[in-house]
């Protein structure tokens, strides 16, 4: 994988809007659990652990995220964020705006996001992000920032439970993406949110992810613990939960739940 | 509406990832909004100018419900003699890492300031909540999968 080294990728990045330590690994179980376990110790903000296949890639709940070699991008970036936790979920829209951008840049090609991270084209998913953080009392300790994204995988080569749902842009636009300028991108993108976030607002990253946002001002089904509600996705609220419209006019917010599109 | 509606309502609330809510009846419209920044608040308010609709049962007088104890530093509980420990954010309360792990804690299990008991999810963000407080757990206050509100207490501890 001479493709996929950190001096490439280093000499990629473009905005540098911060200095990166990238490590990048062969095989690894998951740069996610990675990057938390190195930003539980003094890792700095903005240490990048990419691997080239995961052995236990994951989503949340330990859902497989499948990681083959030599074909896709797995990224984790640690954050140490200087907010109160109550807006720690905004990351969670920053970084599929950040992924959003960095296709758009590298590829030209237009993704779109359903509430709150998932990346999408045609209806399939291009990409996952993983979110993970550390918080102790007033404090966000450290956030991790995963990005699984799908670039030069046929359909072919995918696990038949995904077949359906998911694409690679390989499939999308028929060309093959250089991994490590992807990876550049990626970090150059997720620093300028990160950015828009520290120095403009947080809502300044809310009104880019609306501007991406393929889940509002349409009906759509949340499934939660709550139940199964259908409704009008009305807008994202302060802290980037998803506000609803109920067909008896009642308004609710949710930080939870699977959104499907109707 | 009156406020046996809004008790109503608030019951409604209990346990789930709804962190708002606005209903309007008989030209009265209630908003319910769970919250971090503040405790929970309830404000009622007349709509737009029905002469006729019944006034205001509460004014807007925020009812601290469930989040008088809207702090994040550990805090005795009225014996005295255990620590709260609270949630930092609104979100969906987990016990353990996945749903197949065993939990982080259970009651018994001695704790150290720093270590994760538990994990609180929004907005697909998985955050890791450290204890703030070293001790032994003696009671889980919140089931797993359960919405949390900021503030809202979820462990007890006896503090070392």
């Amino acid at each position: 994988m001479n493709d996929l080294t950190a001096e490439i990728i280093l000499s990629r990045i473009k905005k540098r809007e911060r200095n990166h330590a990238v490590m990048v690994f062969d095989s690894i179980d998951s740069t996610n659990t990675q990057a938390m376990t190195l930003a539980t110790g003094s890792a700095a903000s903005g240490t990048v652990v990419i691997a080239d296949t995961q052995t236990g890639g994951r989503g949340r709940f330990g859902r497989a995220w499948a990681s083959p070699p030599g074909v896709n991008l797995y990224l984790s970036l640690i954050l140490r964020p200087e907010i109160a936790p109550r807006f720690a979920g905004i990351f969670s829209l920053l970084g599929a705006v950040a992924v959003v951008n960095a296709i758009r840049r590298v590829s030209g090609v237009e993704a779109f996001i359903k509430w709150p991270n998932d990346v999408l084209i045609g209806g399939r998913k291009l990409a996952g992000v993983l979110l993970e953080s550390n918080i102790a009392g007033a404090r966000i300790n450290h956030l991790v920032l995963g990005i699984g994204l799908n670039l030069n995988i046929p359909a072919a080569d995918m696990p038949v439970e995904i077949r359906e749902t998911a694409t690679s842009l390989l499939e999308v636009c028929g060309c093959v993406t250089d991994r490590a300028e992807m990876a550049a991108a990626l970090i150059d993108e997720i620093d300028s949110m990160v950015v828009l976030l520290e120095s403009i607002s947080p809502a300044a990253v809310l009104d880019e992810w609306r501007r991406h946002s393929i889940t509002l001002d349409r009906e759509v089904g949340v499934t939660g613990r709550f139940g199964h509600i259908c409704a009008k996705a009305v807008d994202v609220d302060e802290t980037g939960g998803l506000i609803l419209r109920l067909r008896d006019g009642t308004v609710l917010t949710v930080t939870s739940g699977e959104v499907t599109l109707r | 509406m009156e406020n046996k509606d809004i008790k109503e309502l608030l019951k409604l609330l209990q346990g789930t990832d709804v962190s708002e809510i606005e209903v309007e009846r008989d030209g009265t419209k209630v908003r319910i909004k769970r919250g971090f920044a503040q405790p929970a608040e309830i404000m009622v308010a007349a709509a737009a100018q029905p002469a006729f609709a019944p006034q205001p049962v509460a004014t807007a007088q925020p009812v601290t419900a469930a989040a008088q104890a809207a702090e994040v530093a550990p805090m005795l509980d009225e014996s005295a003699r255990y620590v709260k420990i609270t949630s930092p954010i609104v979100g969906s309360f987990y016990r353990s890492p996945t749903p197949e792990a065993p939990p982080f804690v259970d009651v018994g299990s001695e704790v150290r300031k720093g270590q994760v008991i538990c994990i609180i999810e929004a907005m697909k963000l998985m955050n890791e909540i450290e204890a703030d407080a070293d001790g032994r757990i003696v009671k889980v206050l919140v089931q797993n999968g359960q919405s949390v509100e900021y503030g809202q207490p979820l462990f007890l501890v006896d503090p070392r």
